[in-house]
């Protein structure tokens, strides 16, 4: 070959590099896109007194969605505000924020109606009249909507909006709130919030609380105008019995006040938990997210057609992208290969060159055999004898009793219940991940479990429920590894079970919602993979989170989840709040 | 004269000095007493939104310096004009969206560091006369002894780091991934120093007397050993810091650094053709064939070739021996109908080139490339299926990028996917400096994923998200132009081709008697390292490939290039170190840390080689 086909040579060959990286590059790029469930929209305000910066998330359905305006506390920012707005967007809302001004109220007012009067001219904001509207406020039509300061679709027809505040975003909201009541929301949601300057002077306490009735003894008269115009305002009043910035007797002289004046109005106080509800904030928004989404929903009365939140648990893999890279590497390939046999096909093979081609066809062919082996056996459906295969091939020695237990619980387990064997499919993988993925877990965490115990409650994907029929219940044996994925990185310095169950639970209850009343029995990855679950199913998830993260854990007789610790079974930690959608 | 050296020691040791700073300066900020303080108020000066503008004005001004002192041409193949790019989009971004960022500080003051190097390496050219200072192979020196002292580096450590409660060592660093790529980088740096000591010989001229050649060789004999040692030393920091991206990039570097030196000793062999022939000088432009000069013909073997690889004699013998080991001369080819005696003749020694070429091990390796790659990859499937499970803790790393266990690759891949996400919605311009970290934690953060920091782990998607594609396009094509060796003008060629391997077009070359050739039994013969390989440019008809552009005041000039094997070799070193910190800032990230990034921008611009313009040296002539 001479030199200047060399060079040729060399140059496509490098050519075809850059194209492939770059061809690489783009593929990911909407690869990544695809796989982005949301939809963020950066946008400003402009103001008499400045640009107002604001980030809008939202499902990427490519249609409008009911509004929240979520205004964080004290020091945050919307940047900071992502994970908040995520859990909204992630029940088909779309979830506001802006970096209003903190310090200084006439700009916030303005920011505040600049922002209403943007979310009014896009197209992604919902502007209909929802049901719930309807539903809390009788189907009144508003006259006192009408106002020079707002945008004129705002002034006719009442959008879908519900106002989240947070804190300091709950004091400014409810301030504005009171002197501008034609912009009113149809929910109204305080968390953390206090009194406030508008409802008049602060009654004292000893006169409005009431702890057991949370009704009230005298009621500020000076803002009775104001709350008789926010009837068709639903108020979600959620406070902590801990907070030391605003007094939860400020949240319940509000509820009263709210009440006596004709206005809807939920109050929820949790126990032990500081201004910011700690750890269980994120769990607690979820819940809030859950109940802005079927106050909007328009079939608020179904709570058995509560709208599956977006799917982030397991998201799909999207593979098709990157279908027509492969083919463009199977395409450069094929053509170097062609180059590669073409210039090298006057230069004489030898010996030596016959050896090391005979050995590449050897290895080539245990290595694409070793692999088919290790990858393809898992794959399969769980009989006797690949069972033994996987037994004697694929599993270590040292897990050898533990995967030999699990098979013989299946066995006795299809025996005793064949009718459930018909409707699994039970693979080797499904098996051998348990065994090796527990075992794993069981050297990492802090925590030992003695053997009995790990094989029964720990090892075991098998979660017996005592109150459901055997018909109903539908093994999912492959949960293991998904749970374990999402939970022990956050409980991996936890250095005893309560905690990392306390842990487990927030998690848990942050990424599920559970709704009341029950829905169709499902196995526990589809639960996970829906994110909705009835409080039965919860239990059980639970107890397979908790297993996955190595807690022993049951269903204990009244089909709530009980975990070991310290030598004995007791009731494992509660989430903060099953759910706000109560009857 | 004493004048001269002495501002020569003093830039050698502000070179040193800088170099110390570069890459300690996190441990000096640490010191107690009057350094520490310095650094201290360095540092907070460089953090200051008050003061750090007028910082990165500074560097900006002194990368605009820079880079017209390094502008070579307007082509697009030259890299400065990316990266000129890439820093102007960088700096719109930091100005129009001002927040003091450290990050932005650090790409800016790299690249002016790099650019900085560069002159520093080019400018000795223009000032050359007799003995002059290769600043290139003093700051690679430099950093060597730098980070082997940082490899057994013992000090105290802010953060300790176990990978299955082995200590990872991070050096004078606080982060093991940075080490292991300095390591990585250094291991390259030292073994390319090794191999140059050891294979580009200097072989003694006419002139040169035997005490004075004996001396040179101990010289580059202790060079060599010298440099086996720090890279063993540099190995061993680069083994236990168990970083597996800096294990990767090294082994990336180090197969660059083969490939290149299958390059250097196969074009050095088809330049020692050239001058075993003698003076070859072009036959008529028309036909553009070569003819032999009147010294005749002493055609190099390919046992002599294989005689200069010492460390290749069992592969002569055992493996390449089916294919090259005769060394017969071959027979001239029959004559072609209607062929003249002289045409036979110069179309044998062609082919015979051609063979030469082709039968050299390169074209064995090249031949069994494909069964050969099938065989390591099927080795490496094999040993991992059968010791993934292994409790061998440096397997167990290396493995792990397997596993699905391992969280570490998961939430790489995981940032990866989230900075994409996050290009995708701003690819112009990108999110700006200081927020692709806390968008991507609040942001596009998975829920399983309960860790964002992987995000900055790559530093190429990072300054994607930051500035947008455009900036991230125009980084990486300066990284491909400086590791790709393109000529950023027509008028330049390499040095390779100048010196004879590779004619272009219809140049011709030929030794001059100036160069001397000595030749040791047991040595290969090759172009001598000072060696001055003079250029004719024949006056050729148009269109037969005479010198592109080249007017008639280049015809005939005889060029001059003091271009010898080891300075490309040093230039192929530095390429090769910079490509492991490259590959290295995939995965781990550096760029924006001053001790990885510094080296990084040093040694690419020192990696990129000056291709000689031919312009400039006819007009010399």
């Amino acid at each position: 070959m001479s030199i200047e086909k060399q060079r040729r040579f060399c140059i496509s060959r490098r050519g075809s590099f850059l194209l492939l990286i770059i061809a690489l590059f783009l593929t990911a790029l909407l690869w990544a896109r695809a796989r982005d469930p949301f939809r963020r929209v950066e946008f400003s305000l402009k103001t008499a007194h400045g640009k107002v910066k604001g980030m809008a998330v939202m499902p990427k359905e490519g249609r409008s969605f009911p509004v929240v305006i979520f205004l964080h506390g004290s020091g945050g920012s919307v940047l900071q505000s992502g994970n908040d707005l995520r859990l909204f967007a992630e029940q088909h809302l779309t979830a506001v924020d802006i970096d209003y001004s903190q310090t200084n109220r006439a700009y916030f007012d303005e920011e505040f109606i600049a922002l209403q009067n943007y979310l009014a001219r896009q197209k992604w904001a919902r502007k209909n009249v929802s049901g719930a509207m309807h539903q809390v406020s009788g189907g009144k039509e508003d006259s006192a909507l009408s106002s020079s300061i707002l945008h004129p679709l705002f002034s006719k027809k009442p959008s879908a909006i519900t106002w989240v505040g947070f804190s300091l975003g709950s004091q400014r909201t409810l301030s504005f709130l009171l002197r501008h009541p034609e912009s009113r929301p149809q929910l109204y949601v305080r968390m953390a919030g206090g009194w406030v300057d508008e409802l008049g002077d602060k009654p004292p306490e000893n006169e409005t609380i009431d702890r057991n009735s949370n009704s009230a003894v005298s009621i500020p008269s000076a803002s009775n105008h104001q709350l008789s115009s926010l009837t068709n305002t639903h108020f979600l009043l959620i406070h902590a019995e801990q907070d030391d910035i605003f007094s939860v007797s400020d949240a319940r002289r509000l509820a009263t006040l709210l009440k006596t004046n004709g206005v809807p109005v939920e109050l929820h106080i949790f126990q032990n938990v500081p201004h910011w509800f700690g750890d269980d904030r994120d769990a607690l928004m979820r819940c809030v997210a859950e109940y802005c989404a079927r106050f909007l929903d328009t079939d608020f009365t179904d709570y058995r057609r509560f709208p599956d939140p977006l799917r982030l648990n397991v998201r799909r893999l999207y593979l098709h992208y990157w279908v027509p890279f492969a083919l463009l590497c199977g395409f450069v390939l094929v053509r170097e290969f062609l180059r590669w046999r073409k210039a090298t096909l006057a230069i004489p093979r030898g010996n030596s060159g016959t050896v090391i081609v005979c050995l590449a066809w050897i290895l080539g062919a245990a290595a694409i055999l070793d692999t088919a082996f290790h990858l393809g056996l898992p794959r399969l459906q769980a009989t006797d004898s690949r069972l033994n295969l996987a037994g004697r091939w694929l599993i270590e020695p040292k897990l050898k009793s533990d995967f030999d237990w699990l098979v013989r619980s299946l066995q006795k387990e299809t025996k005793e219940h064949p009718s459930k064997a018909k409707n699994k499919r039970v693979t080797v993988g499904a098996l051998l991940d348990n065994v090796e993925l527990a075992n794993y877990n069981r050297k990492l965490v802090n925590w030992k479990v003695d053997d009995d115990f790990y094989r029964r409650f720990v090892l075991s994907p098998m979660i017996e429920n005592s109150r459901r029929s055997d018909e109903t219940l539908l093994p999912e044996l492959n949960w293991r590894r998904p749970l374990w994925e999402s939970f022990y990185p956050r409980i991996r310095h936890e250095s005893d079970a309560d905690s990392a169950a306390r842990i487990v639970v927030r998690f848990l209850r942050e990424r599920v919602t559970i709704v009341p009343g029950t829905i169709e029995p499902c196995g526990i990855e589809t639960i996970w993979e829906t994110e909705l679950t009835d409080s039965e199913g919860f239990e059980q998830i639970y107890v397979a989170a908790l297993r996955s993260v190595g807690i022993p854990a049951r269903l204990g007789l009244d089909g709530a989840a009980e975990l070991f610790a310290n030598g004995q079974w007791h009731p494992a930690p509660r989430p903060i709040i099953s759910t706000l959608l109560n009857h | 004269m004493v004048c001269k050296s002495t501002a020569t020691i003093l830039k050698a040791v502000a070179v040193a000095f800088c170099s110390i700073i570069f890459l300690f300066a996190e441990q000096l900020t640490g010191c107690v007493g009057i350094i520490g303080s310095i650094f201290h108020e360095i540092r907070a000066t460089f953090g200051d939104s008050g003061t750090q503008w007028m910082v990165s004005l500074c560097f900006g001004i002194h990368f605009v310096t820079f880079s017209f002192l390094r502008f070579r041409s307007n082509k697009i193949t030259n890299p400065t004009l990316w990266l000129a790019g890439a820093i102007f989009i960088g700096g719109v971004a930091y100005a129009f969206k001002y927040s003091p960022s450290i990050q932005a500080l650090t790409l800016l003051g790299g690249a002016v560091i790099g650019l900085g190097a560069g002159f520093l390496k080019c400018g000795k050219r223009k000032t050359e006369s007799g003995n002059k200072t290769d600043w290139g192979v003093l700051i690679v020196r430099i950093l060597v002894v730098l980070l082997v002292g940082a490899s057994v580096w013992n000090g105290d450590v802010m953060h300790s780091f176990e990978y299955r409660s082995k200590m990872r060592w991070s050096g004078p660093w606080n982060n093991p991934n940075n080490f292991g790529l300095l390591m990585g980088a250094g291991v390259a740096l030292a073994v390319g120093g090794a191999v140059s000591s050891l294979g580009f010989r200097v072989l003694s001229s006419e002139t040169e007397g035997k005490y004075k050649a004996r001396i040179r060789k101990w010289w580059k004999w202790s060079c060599s050993v010298l440099c086996v040692i720090a890279a063993i030393f540099m190995m061993r920091g680069l083994f236990h810091s168990f970083s597996r991206g800096a294990w990767m990039a090294s082994i990336c570097g180090l197969a660059y650094l083969a490939v290149n030196w299958f390059r250097v000793r196969s074009f050095e062999l088809n330049g020692c053709l050239v001058t075993k022939v003698g003076r070859v000088t072009p036959c008529a432009p028309e036909h553009g064939r070569y003819e032999r000069g009147a010294h005749g013909v002493a055609r190099p073997t390919i046992k002599d070739f294989f005689n200069s690889l010492s460390c290749v004699s069992w592969l002569k013998k055992n493996i390449f021996a089916a294919n090259v080991g005769s060394s017969s001369p071959r027979p001239s080819p029959p004559l072609m109908a209607g062929e003249r005696v002289s045409e036979g003749r110069e179309r044998g020694l062609t082919q015979q080139r051609d063979l030469l070429s082709c039968d050299s091990y390169v074209s064995w390796l090249k031949k069994n490339l494909l069964p050969l790659s099938v065989i390591v990859i099927s080795v490496i499937v094999l040993l991992f299926w059968q010791f993934r499970h292994t409790e061998w803790v440096p397997a167990r790393r290396a493995f792990s990028a397997a596993n699905a266990n391992d969280f570490s690759w998961r939430n790489r891949v995981a940032a990866w996917e989230g900075a994409l996400q996050i290009m995708a919605e701003h690819p112009w311009l990108g999110v700006g400096w200081n927020r692709p970290e806390p968008l991507y934690d609040h942001y596009y953060l998975p829920p399983k994923v309960s860790e964002s920091a992987a995000i900055e782990m790559n530093d190429y998607l990072m300054l994607g998200a930051t500035l947008g594609v455009p900036a991230l396009f125009c980084f990486c094509m300066y990284i491909w132009l400086s590791l790709g060796e393109v000529p950023s003008s027509r008028f330049q060629v390499s040095t390779w081709q100048l010196r004879g391997a590779r004619p272009p077009r219809a140049l011709f070359f030929a030794p001059s008697r100036k160069t001397s050739v000595a030749r040791d039994d047991s040595e290969a013969v090759g172009l001598s390292h000072a060696s001055e390989v003079e250029c004719e440019a024949h006056s050729t008809a148009p269109g037969a490939g005479a010198l592109p552009g080249a007017g008639p005041k280049t015809q005939n000039a005889k060029l001059e290039t003091k271009h010898s094997p080891p300075s490309d070799w040093l230039s192929a070193t530095c390429r090769a170190g910079a490509l492991i910190l490259a590959i290295g800032f995939w995965f781990d990230g550096g760029l924006f840390k001053l001790a990885t990034a510094s080296v990084f921008w040093i040694l690419l611009e020192l990696g990129q080689t000056d291709f000689p313009d031919l312009r400039t040296e006819a007009s010399k002539a």
